[in-house]
């Protein structure tokens, strides 16, 4: 069976002025997808993630979420939507029990049990009766969390979930929203700007730049980029490439004067292609092993080498 | 009409449990028992004004002027200084109300939800209507006690039911003319403007009434329903008309639909 429909995007359009905050983007996902929505500052996920939850209207195109179009004064889809938008905030003057408490009435939710449950999933037991403003920022955004899953949502939307927390905190929100999708088949969309955090959890990733989707890629092809690669600078590139490709060898230019190997037995035998090309009357310069990461490639896609625009 | 009522509870009872840890609920609470406490000491210097003079209260050569100790006048007082201090005051609860939410940047929670944003305003301007009167009671109560602690003469039931009935109506006026201030907190996402608003319509409300036009001023209509303009600006109740009235309803009625229309279409960037 086919899986149904989550979120479903069309041509979605945010101009603010003369600014285009979201410029056509479409996509879909499925039930039970986590998507990592990566990009820069800026880049329109913030803008995005309030269309889809029908904080903003958008200028052009739609939003639909299981099938349900997102507008003005439709609200029986938020019974299954959880969100926290940027740095999750709470009524400072009340606990961290009263404001779960409001949430819970507010989504009309008869099980008065849910805000108990929910402090000991989110380890916020110690701090239940702590009013919200003496918060550290981390346990702030595990009151956040808290918020966008106490009513078990079948979608959830996260903008940014990972700020402020530990490191042994990011590795549990990791493992709880990855056991949500899981176990639970919760569909999770998930905004970021650090695509590391984003490629351990995501099973498929978004690129948004200037508010444009700029690439979709799923689990396997975001592995390939982060494999290593062999880096032959060569002084007569045509000469190497010839003697390499004779030797049955495929080696690609990257444009200067270098020629990239992606065979991982050459990778692990470096020397074969240095002899090869001494043999050929073009000895390497430079012969390097590279390891891609991901954080170059996403600077790559969006068009900015590091540290430069 | 029972699902409304089945959201509006939940929202009512989250308004509660945010006004009851607020300080701003105390502070309000503290203002108004302090404006009755004022007309009382007035009160008490005019009964007896050597005493005040002997205890220190007014300065030895102050002439105190503009009223004798009794029931009538200190109903006059209390709507003169309840009716300044009702607009600043509920202007500042219901500005307090709408513009919490997006200084403490808390909005966001209650934009998607099941229960509608429409309920949710309607439930914060039951808060803030509720909040008020309890207010405008709380001052009745206190004017009983201090004036029966002062003995003051000139104590009847009537008197005392058109005090009540006075302070109750100008109440609610005030209570209409409030909820722009409403509005203004949520279109400009936070107190300042909304305060400022406040401040603006009662120097306006002088210079209108000073030109003649105070009848037309939504703003000045209670204070000319209880009495209280009358030692301000000499106008009067007899002054008010139909559309004196009409105006102050269709201001809070155009604001209640605008601040629903604007949390429910506004973009809420």
């Amino acid at each position: 069976m086919a899986a149904t429909i989550a979120i479903e995007i069309k041509g979605l359009t945010k101009r603010f002025g003369n600014v285009i905050a979201a410029n056509d983007v479409s996509f879909n996902i499925r039930s039970g997808e986590i998507y990592g929505f990566l990009g820069l500052n800026g880049a329109g996920k913030t803008t995005t993630i309030r269309m889809l939850l029908g904080m903003i209207k958008p200028s052009a195109g739609s939003v639909s979420l299981f099938g349900i179009k997102v507008q003005p004064g439709q609200r029986s889809i938020w019974q299954r939507v959880g969100y926290m938008v940027e740095t999750p905030h709470a009524y400072p003057d009340l606990t961290v029990r009263e404001n779960l408490e409001i949430i819970r009435r507010l989504r009309q939710s008869k099980d008065a049990d849910v805000v108990a449950k929910i402090i000991t999933q989110m380890g916020l037991t110690q701090y239940a009766d702590r009013r919200a403003r003496v918060l550290s920022l981390g346990n702030a955004q595990r009151l956040g969390l808290a918020k966008a899953l106490i009513h078990n949502p079948d979608l959830l939307l996260l903008d940014e979930p990972a700020n402020g927390l530990d490191p042994a905190g990011i590795v549990e929100i990791r493992n709880l929203l990855r056991g949500l999708a899981e176990n639970n088949g919760v569909t999770i969309f998930i905004s970021s700007h650090i695509l590391s955090e984003v490629a351990r959890l995501a099973t498929r990733i978004g690129v948004v730049h200037e508010g444009r989707l700029v690439k979709e890629l799923d689990t396997k092809e975001l592995s390939e980029q982060e494999e290593q690669r062999l880096v032959v600078d060569v002084r007569d590139i045509m000469t190497a490439q010839s003697a390499l490709r004779k030797a049955g060898i495929v080696a690609r230019s990257n444009g200067r004067n270098s020629l990239v190997i992606t065979d991982k037995e050459l990778i692990q035998n470096p020397g074969k292609i240095a002899v090869l090309l001494v043999e050929a009357g073009c000895p390497p310069a430079r012969l390097i092993v590279e390891q891609k990461d991901l954080e170059s490639y996403f600077l790559e896609l969006v068009g900015m080498k590091e540290g430069k625009n | 009409m029972n699902a409304i009522l089945k959201e509006l509870a939940p929202a009512l009872q989250m308004e509660y449990l945010k006004i009851r840890r607020s300080k701003t609920l105390w502070l309000t609470t503290l203002a108004f028992a302090v404006l009755s406490i004022i007309g009382g000491l007035f009160m008490f210097i005019l009964k007896d004004p050597a005493r005040a003079r002997q205890l220190g209260l007014i300065g030895a050569k102050a002439q105190i002027f503009g009223g004798t100790a009794d029931w009538p006048s200190f109903f006059n007082l209390v709507f003169l200084l309840a009716g300044l201090g009702g607009l600043i005051i509920f202007g500042f609860i219901f500005v307090w109300i709408f513009g919490r939410e997006y200084t403490d940047k808390t909005y966001y929670d209650i934009l998607a939800l099941p229960t509608s944003r429409i309920t949710i305003v309607i439930a914060k301007i039951i808060t803030a209507v509720y909040w008020s009167m309890a207010l405008v009671l709380l001052v009745f109560v206190l004017m009983l006690g201090i004036g029966a602690a002062l003995q003051l003469p000139g104590w009847s039931l009537a008197t005392t039911t058109h005090g009540l009935e006075l302070l109750l109506g100008a109440g609610a006026l005030t209570i209409l003319t409030c909820i722009p201030f409403a509005f203004i907190a949520s279109i400009t996402r936070g107190y300042l403007a909304a305060v400022g608003g406040i401040f603006l319509v009662l120097i306006l409300g002088q210079i209108i009434s000073q030109i003649g036009y105070g009848q037309y001023f939504p703003w000045n209509i209670p204070m000319m329903y209880s009495g209280a303009a009358q030692a301000l600006s000499g106008k009067t109740a007899a002054q008010l008309g139909f559309v004196s009235y009409l105006l102050v309803v269709l201001v809070g009625v155009i604001s209640i639909i605008a601040t629903g229309a604007w949390w429910r279409y506004a973009d809420q960037t």
